[in-house]
Order: C-alpha cells, then sequence, then structure tokens
C-alpha cells in the first residue's frame, strides 16, 4: 500500500501543482520532480551497489545534449526525441560502465568524477556542443507538459527502484554492496548485475536531462554538466538516506523545500556554505538519514563505505583469522 | 629550438607547482587513505589569503614579505588541518577510512563559495613589477618569478622528503602508513601522526598558493580542476608513494606546456581528465608500478 502511495506520489504532486499552483508553482513542482527522479536514480548505483557514482551529471548531460541535438538539427519533435536520450545513455553507461565498474571505493568515485568532467570539458571546447556560450532552442514546449513528463520520469525512477528492491536483483545487489568477495562466491555474476544496476540508473537520469533541456530552451554544457548537481543528488541521498527507494524521495523534498526557502533570503553562496556544514553534520552524527529515523530499512553510509579494496579486504580476512 | 627550450622551461615550473600541490594529497592518501576532494580548493584560498594579506599592507614590498606572508598564511591553514583532523575526521575515520571522502566533500562545498562571500567572484593576479625582470640566459630568457618558483618548489620538496624519510616523526609516519597497529605497539601516538599529516597536507596546499600568485591568475571556482590534475599526479605516479608523485607531476607539467606550446589550448584538460580515468583502468598502481 505504501509502495503504491510513493510511486504515484510523483504524480499526486504534478496534479496539485497543476490545479492549485500558480506559475511559480508548477515551476518549483517541476523542478522538485526533476530532483526525485535524479536523487532516485543515483541511489540505483550508489544506494544498492555502494559504489560512490561522482559522475552521475554525465547521465544528465549526455541525456540533454542527444534531445536537445536531435530536435534541433533533425526537426524530430521534442517528445520523440526525449525518448532518444535514454537509449544513448545507456550505451554510454555499458560502454564505460564495464571498465570502471572493477574499480572501488575512491577510485570508482574518482575514476567516473574525472570522465564527467572531461565531457564538460569537451562541451565546453567543442563549436557543435555550445562552446562556452550555448546554443538555444527555440522549440516550444509548454510548462504543464514539461511538469507531467518529469512526473512520468521521477514514476519510472521510483518505479525501478522499487523492483529491484522488492526482486532477487536487489538482494543480489545488496550482497554485492556488502561483500562482493563473498557474493561472487555465492554465485552471483557480479559484474553481470553491477552493470544492469548502472544502465538502470543512466535512464531516468538522462530522460530528466532530455526534458530539462527543453524546459530551458537552451543547451550549456557547463550547465548540464555542472559538478554541483552531482554534489546536490548525493545530498538528497545523504540526507533520505541510501539504500531504499523512500529515502531519496524524501530527501530531494525536504532538500528543494529548504533551498526554495532560504536561498531568496541568505544568496547562493551562504546557502552552499551552510549545505557543506550541514553534510558534515549528517556524515558525523546521522549516518542513516532521515528514512532510518523513521524505522525504513536503510543502509548507513558508514557501512556502505566499508566496501573496501581488494588489498584491504585481504587484510581485514587476514586480521580476522 | 627557443620554443622548445622555452616549452621546457614552462613544462619544469608547473610541474614543480603541481608536485608541490600533489604531495599534500599523496601523503594523506599514502598515510590515511584520505581522499581530500577538497585540495585544489584549499589551494585557490591559501592563494586569495596571500594576495589578500599583501594588498591590506599596502601592495607594496619585495619578494621577502611574499614568502613571509604566504609561510604565515600556510601555517594558519595547516593549523586548521591538524584541528580539522583532530576533532571531526579521526572521529569517523576509524570505522570507514572512505567515509571521511563525503567529509571532505562537504568542505569542497563550503570552500569556493566562502571565497565567492569575502572577496567576490573575479579573477585575481598579483602585480609586483620586480617579478617581470628577466634574466638572459644563452637561448631564452628566464623571468624572474619562474626562477623563484623554481627555487621555492625544489627547496620545499627537498626539506620535505628530508622530513618524511630521516627525522623520527617521518619514521613515524611510515610506520603508521606501513601497518597502524604495529605502530600503535610501537607507541605511535597514531591521533596525533593522522592529524600532523593532515596539518601538512594543508600546508603544502596552502603553499602552493604563493606558487599559483606568482605565476598565474586565479578565480574562486578554478578548484576543482586543481583538485582533478593533482588527483591525476598522485593516480599516475602510485598513490601513497611520494617519489612518484614528484616524477609524475614534472610529467604532466612538461605534457601541458609541449600541448600548450605547439598544439593549443583548447583541449588540454579535457586530455588530462582522460589521462586520469585510463591510468585508473589501466595502471591503478601508478606508472612506476609502486603505488598501493
Amino acid at each position: 500500500m505504501i509502495a503504491i502511495l510513493i510511486l504515484i506520489s510523483p504524480l499526486i504532486i504534478a496534479l496539485i501543482a497543476n490545479i492549485y499552483g500558480s506559475m511559480y508553482g508548477i515551476r518549483f513542482a517541476t523542478n522538485l520532480l526533476m530532483w526525485i527522479a535524479l536523487a532516485e536514480s543515483l541511489n540505483t548505483i550508489s544506494g544498492y551497489t555502494g559504489r560512490l557514482h561522482f559522475g552521475h551529471v554525465m547521465f544528465f548531460g549526455v541525456g540533454a545534449y542527444v534531445a536537445g541535438l536531435l530536435s534541433l538539427h533533425l526537426g524530430i519533435p521534442w517528445y520523440v526525441s526525449v525518448l532518444f536520450a535514454p537509449l544513448t545513455a545507456s550505451i554510454v553507461a555499458l560502454v564505460i560502465g564495464y571498465p570502471t565498474l572493477r574499480l572501488h571505493g575512491a577510485y570508482f568515485a574518482i575514476a567516473t568524477w574525472a570522465f564527467s568532467e572531461m565531457l564538460k570539458q569537451l562541451s565546453l571546447n567543442i563549436e557543435f556542443l555550445g562552446k562556452g556560450y550555448g546554443i538555444p532552442l527555440r522549440i516550444i514546449v509548454s510548462d504543464r507538459e514539461v511538469l507531467y513528463s518529469m512526473a512520468m520520469i521521477a514514476m519510472v525512477a521510483v518505479g525501478i527502484n522499487l523492483i529491484i528492491e522488492r526482486s532477487r536483483i536487489g538482494r543480489a545487489l545488496s550482497a554485492i554492496r556488502d561483500n562482493e568477495l563473498v557474493a561472487s562466491s555465492i554465485g552471483i555474476n557480479t559484474s553481470q548485475y553491477k552493470i544492469f544496476a548502472y544502465v538502470m540508473s543512466s535512464i531516468p537520469a538522462s530522460l530528466a536531462g532530455a526534458v530539462y533541456v527543453f524546459w530551458l530552451q537552451y543547451i550549456y554544457g557547463g550547465d548540464l554538466f555542472a559538478g554541483i548537481k552531482t554534489d546536490t543528488m548525493f545530498m538528497m541521498l545523504l540526507l533520505g538516506g541510501m539504500g531504499n527507494y523512500i529515502g531519496p524521495l524524501i530527501g530531494a523534498v525536504l532538500f528543494s523545500g529548504i533551498y526554495e526557502l532560504l536561498w531568496s533570503y541568505i544568496g547562493e553562496q551562504l546557502y552552499l556554505v551552510l549545505l557543506g556544514i550541514f553534510i558534515m553534520f549528517i556524515v558525523v552524527f546521522m549516518p542513516y538519514g532521515i528514512s532510518g529515523l523513521l524505522g525504513v530499512k536503510s543502509v548507513s553510509i558508514r557501512y556502505l563505505l566499508l566496501s573496501l579494496s581488494p588489498r584491504e579486504l585481504r587484510e581485514r580476512i587476514h586480521v580476522s583469522q | 629550438m627557443e620554443l622548445l627550450v622555452q616549452a621546457l622551461i614552462d613544462g619544469l615550473t608547473l610541474g614543480l607547482i603541481y608536485s608541490l600541490a600533489a604531495l599534500g594529497l599523496s601523503l594523506a592518501f599514502g598515510i590515511m587513505h584520505i581522499i581530500n576532494v577538497a585540495h585544489g580548493d584549499l589551494m585557490i584560498l591559501g592563494a586569495f589569503m596571500i594576495y589578500w594579506l599583501f594588498y591590506l599592507i599596502g601592495g607594496s614590498g619585495s619578494i621577502l614579505t611574499l614568502l613571509a606572508l604566504s609561510l604565515g598564511v600556510s601555517t594558519f591553514l595547516g593549523l586548521i588541518g591538524y584541528g580539522f583532523q583532530r576533532c571531526v575526521v579521526n572521529r569517523v575515520i576509524e570505522r570507514a577510512p572512505l567515509l571521511s571522502l563525503l567529509l571532505f566533500f562537504g568542505l569542497m562545498l563550503i570552500l569556493p563559495n566562502l571565497m565567492i562571500i569575502l572577496w567576490g567572484p573575479y579573477a585575481r593576479t598579483l602585480i609586483m613589477p620586480e617579478l617581470s625582470y628577466t634574466i638572459d640566459l644563452l637561448v631564452v630568457k628566464l623571468s624572474l618569478n619562474r626562477l623563484i618558483t623554481l627555487i621555492i618548489s625544489v627547496t620545499t620538496i627537498i626539506i620535505l622528503m628530508i622530513w618524511v624519510y630521516r627525522t623520527k616523526t617521518g619514521i613515524a609516519i611510515r610506520a603508521t602508513a606501513q601497518n597502524r597497529e604495529g605502530a600503535i605497539i610501537c607507541g605511535v601516538d597514531i591521533k596525533h601522526i593522522y592529524s600532523l599529516v593532515l596539518a601538512v597536507a594543508f600546508f603544502l596546499a596552502g603553499f602552493s598558493g604563493l606558487l599559483l600568485n606568482l605565476n598565474f591568475s586565479f578565480t574562486p571556482v578554478q578548484g576543482v580542476i586543481y583538485t582533478l590534475l593533482t588527483f591525476l599526479i598522485v593516480v599516475l605516479g602510485g598513490m601513497g608513494y611520494p617519489p612518484g608523485t614528484i616524477v609524475s607531476g614534472l610529467l604532466i607539467g612538461l605534457l601541458q606546456a609541449f600541448i600548450s606550446t605547439f598544439l593549443g589550448t583548447t583541449f588540454v584538460y579535457a586530455f588530462i581528465f582522460l589521462i586520469l580515468y585510463l591510468t585508473l583502468l589501466l595502471r591503478p598502481k601508478g606508472i612506476l608500478g609502486r603505488g598501493m
């Protein structure tokens, strides 16, 4: 029952915004739904599999670029070109995921971060991709269409996490997160499951990016690949709790709400400073996030980050013997 | 020929700056397995504080004044690093070394925005007439700021290496890195050692702010690029192996200088990030194969 309620909550948010909301309300709801989709999609790879994916914004950017450029150059309607975004992003996820997912802990985090920064540098330096000043789109999409598209994408994201969590796949992924060595020794094909989670996490992120670019009417790599987007997703995940489908949603709602209330009073910069202090506070004192406080089964980030490198693992085993 | 030698000198200077900056990161990783993702932001913070103090005392002074100022700033940052490790990082590092990543991630959000609040988002360049003197060598002109950079960075690196490899504290530090429990048994106060290492890492980041001041202009949001650059150098040289860091720092400096001189600056950073990615995939122990 709760699962169904959570699953359709993005649609409820969209409906409420549509019926009661002003222009501002609709924009706020769209933004909120986008962040729900992004936080949930990051949860698919970082929450269940335990890999800190510091380059998650690259899927967002790739999706945005693919959809935007297809519509701009080939004249495809926007709702069709949006569908090409997850296709491309999953191919990207497959290609880079296969070698990268072998890396552990910090190595994976830095590698994916470097890759996403590389894409950003490319987009800022290639003429075809906008080169530092961006490409205007001039494809009119109404705010309500964007709102409902985002609601659908958020539902896809929550749905993916729900299915993963309730099925064999989720249990396999948790086993990999908790101890990859043991997981592979009991017959779980670890690399296949990790790739699956990676591709699944790329789909909602790229869809959100694709719709975002039609909402914004502008393709600009500096914004689409901005590292601050990944930071925000992680913040939502930490705040809400990782490794379950409810946590990221709670995190995204709380975070967007607080952001909206605060930033107009204290300014963007001071807000981000407070955010940094806040994240340190969560890491030290509240490792299970809000969903942990509510009693939902959640993964402590402390526990999650125990995903050790093979060498450390060997040392651990050695010590315990 | 002239261009080649000029690129060589540029590359060496750049490489030494990078090595000095990356050594802090390398030490913190090698000894505590801490991934300091705010390292580049700390460099920029150091640069900004030095710049700000220099103009606060009148904006004119000799190079020695500048050096004294930057030593003060770096020591201040070092003290902050000691406190940060002692009060915050040590609380979580015992349970999971990687958790510290998220702490520094918070720091990475705080520092650039704090700098924008305090000093504005504009690019800064230190202007000092004495620095633009040039010395004629056989084929090239060596400007004074390059010469000072070379002297300062080489001296600092030598002092640091002596400290790590020849003093009693250095032995304790390396012992902690090799075997934590063993070090505790031998009476090493590892909480103190950890804090000391992060203090030195912060000190080095702040001190390379002086070299940034001498050679480049800088903006508050540039930290990410320096963070990734120093990461590349540490990874390429082998994580937790300081001599490798120096070698790969020089290598990357030379590479960047040659690419900029002969191929143009457009894709330098994209290329550098690609190397970082590929190194992590193909040679995670570093080019010398001595890392962890």
